[in-house]
C-alpha cells in the first residue's frame, strides 16, 4: 500500500494545486462561482480514488477530471473573463496625460475581449503561462502535452490576438 | 526568412520563460528583421503583467474547510433516495415492462439488462440488484428464499437481505455474504469484488478465500486476488448515476465501456497500442462522453449516428 495517498499527502496536495486547478476552470468557463464548486468536485474525486491513483500522475489526473467536469457543466456559450488591470485602478501619476490614461483603458478592454474570443484551448494555455506565471514545462505536465505543443498554443495565442487589435485600430 | 522567424521565435519564448535578461531582449530585438512583429507581442505580454484574477469567494484555507466537511458527510452514510425500497420497487416493476428479457428454462429465471440501459430488480427475497449494461442475472425462482445463489455475467451492485446464505457466481469465483452490499464486475479479462457494507467472501478455485469487510475491494491480477482499500459508497453507486471512472485502464476497456453504456459501434483506424487512459466519462450525453475520452487521448474521431470513426 506505498503509493497510497494519507491525509497529510492529501493536504499537500490540495494546498499545492487548488488554486491552479480552480484558475484553469474559470479560463475555461468565465464564471468563479462555478470554478470554485467544480474545484470542490475534483478534489472529492480524486479523495475517492486516492488509494489507486499514482503520485506521479495526480497532477495530470486533477486536470483531466477539472476539464471533463467543465466539459458536462458548461456548454460552449459566450466566455466573459474579467481581469482586474491593476494599472489602470491605481491614481494616474500627474505626468500623463488623460488622453494616455484613456488610450490605456480602450487597449484594455480591446484585449481583454480579443482573449474572450480566443479558441479555448490557445485561451487557457495562454492565460496559464501570463496570469499564473506557469513555465512551459508545468503547463505541460498538467495538460499532458509537450514543450513544443504549448508554445505552439501561447504564440497562436499572441497572433489572433495581435490581428484582432491591429484590425480595430 | 523562415530561418529568421523561427530563431525569432525561439528567442521570444525563451524571454516568456524568464531565460532570457531584459538587457539580452532588447539586444536582440535590435538585430532582428523582426522587431515590429516582436513588439507588437512585447506590448500585449507587457500590459497583461499588471493584470489579476477576479476574487473567489473562498481562499484555499477556507475551501480545504469546506471539502473537509463534504467528505465528513459522505462517509456517515447518508442514503439516496433512490436505494429506498418503495420507490425502488416502482422504478423496477416499470424497467421490468421496458427492457427485461425474461426466460423459463429449467426453471431457472434470467434477467438481463442491454447495451445502453441499466435495470433495478427486486429478487424474490427483497434483495435489490441493479445490472450495468449488458450484463445478466440468473436464479431459481422456486424455493429462493432457502436457496439464494444468482448466476452473473457482467457488473451488479447487490444490496442483499439479512437471511440464509447468499451465493454470487460469475466466471472467474464465487461471492458469499450474509446480509451487505457489494458490487461485482466479472467481464473479459478483469474480475473486481467491492463490499460497501457488511461482510463478504471471495472463492476463487484453487485459492484462498479472500474476506471483504465494508471499504474494501479484491480484483484479480495474473490470476490472484489482491486486496485494496475502496473508499466511499459512491464508488459503486457512480456508474448508477452515469459516472465511469478509470485510472491507469487500457484505452481499449475503456473504449469498451462507451460502447456498452451509450450503445454505439466504435471502429478504429489505427491500433490503439497499449494507450493508458485516467479519467472519466458520463453517460448522458453522447459528445461530451466521447471527448471526455478521445481528447485528452488526442485521438481525432467523427460521429455518425451510433457509430464513431477514430482515426
Amino acid at each position: 500500500m506505498s503509493n497510497f495517498l494519507n491525509q497529510a499527502d492529501f493536504k499537500d496536495t490540495f494546498e499545492a494545486y487548488y488554486s491552479s486547478i480552480r484558475n484553469f476552470i474559470y479560463y475555461k468557463c468565465g464564471d468563479m462561482d462555478l470554478a470554485e464548486d467544480l474545484t470542490q468536485e475534483t478534489f472529492v474525486k480524486l479523495w475517492e480514488r486516492r488509494g489507486e491513483v499514482r503520485p506521479d500522475t495526480i497532477k495530470s489526473y486533477l486536470y483531466t477530471i477539472a476539464n471533463n467536469l467543465a466539459l458536462n457543466h458548461f456548454k460552449h456559450q459566450k466566455v466573459v473573463l474579467k481581469f482586474q488591470n491593476q494599472a489602470l485602478s491605481q491614481s494616474p501619476a500627474t505626468s500623463s496625460s488623460p488622453h494616455y490614461q484613456l488610450e490605456l483603458k480602450e487597449f484594455d478592454q480591446r484585449l481583454q475581449q480579443a482573449i474572450n474570443d480566443l479558441p479555448e484551448k490557445l485561451r487557457v494555455a495562454f492565460l496559464m503561462n501570463r496570469v499564473d506565471k506557469m513555465k512551459h514545462q508545468q503547463i505541460a505536465d498538467a495538460l499532458q502535452l509537450s514543450v513544443k505543443g504549448v508554445q505552439k498554443r501561447i504564440r497562436k495565442a499572441l497572433d489572433l490576438i495581435n490581428e484582432k487589435i491591429k484590425y480595430r485600430l | 526568412m523562415k530561418r529568421s522567424q523561427d530563431h525569432s521565435e525561439h528567442k521570444f519564448q525563451q524571454w516568456l520563460d524568464g531565460e532570457l535578461s531584459q538587457a539580452e531582449w532588447e539586444t536582440f530585438k535590435g538585430q532582428t528583421p523582426d522587431k515590429a512583429h516582436l513588439e507588437e507581442r512585447e506590448k500585449t505580454i507587457l500590459h497583461m503583467e499588471s493584470w489579476e484574477m477576479p476574487v473567489p469567494k473562498l481562499s484555499t484555507e477556507e475551501a480545504w474547510g469546506v471539502l473537509q466537511d463534504r467528505i465528513g458527510r459522505e462517509r456517515s452514510g447518508v442514503v439516496p433516495l433512490w436505494k429506498k425500497p418503495a420507490v425502488m420497487g416502482i422504478a423496477a416493476t416499470l424497467l421490468v415492462l421496458i427492457c427485461v428479457w425474461v426466460f423459463w428454462g429449467r426453471g431457472d429465471l434470467q434477467i438481463y439488462s442491454p447495451q445502453g440501459s441499466h435495470l433495478s430488480y427486486t429478487l424474490p427475497d427483497q434483495s435489490a440488484v441493479t445490472l450495468n449494461a449488458d450484463s445478466r442475472i440468473s436464479f431459481k425462482a422456486k424455493g429462493f428464499k432457502k436457496n439464494r445463489q444468482v448466476k452473473l455475467e457482467g457488473e451488479a451492485f447487490f444490496e442483499i437481505e439479512r437471511g440464509s446464505q447468499f451465493i454470487v457466481e460469475s466466471n472467474y469465483g464465487t461471492v458469499q455474504v450474509l446480509g451487505t452490499s457489494f458490487n461485482i464486475y466479472s467481464r473479459e479479462d478483469r474480475f473486481e469484488v467491492a463490499c460497501v457494507t457488511g461482510k463478504v467472501a471471495v472463492m476463487i478455485p484453487g485459492q484462498d478465500s479472500v474476506i471483504l469487510k465494508a471499504g474494501m475491494a479484491t480484483l484479480l491480477r495474473s490470476q490472484q486476488l489482491v486486496v485494496r482499500p475502496s473508499i466511499g459508497e459512491d464508488r459503486s453507486l457512480e456508474w448508477k448515476q452515469g459516472d465511469f471512472y478509470f485510472t491507469d485502464t487500457r484505452l481499449t476497456l475503456v473504449l469498451d465501456e462507451l460502447k456498452r453504456q451509450l450503445d454505439l459501434v466504435i471502429v478504429t483506424k489505427s491500433p490503439l497500442d497499449d494507450k493508458i487512459y485516467s479519467g472519466f466519462f458520463n453517460r448522458n450525453n453522447k459528445e461530451s462522453a466521447l471527448q471526455s475520452v478521445l481528447e485528452p487521448m488526442g485521438l481525432k474521431y467523427q460521429i455518425h449516428g451510433d457509430t464513431v470513426l477514430i482515426e
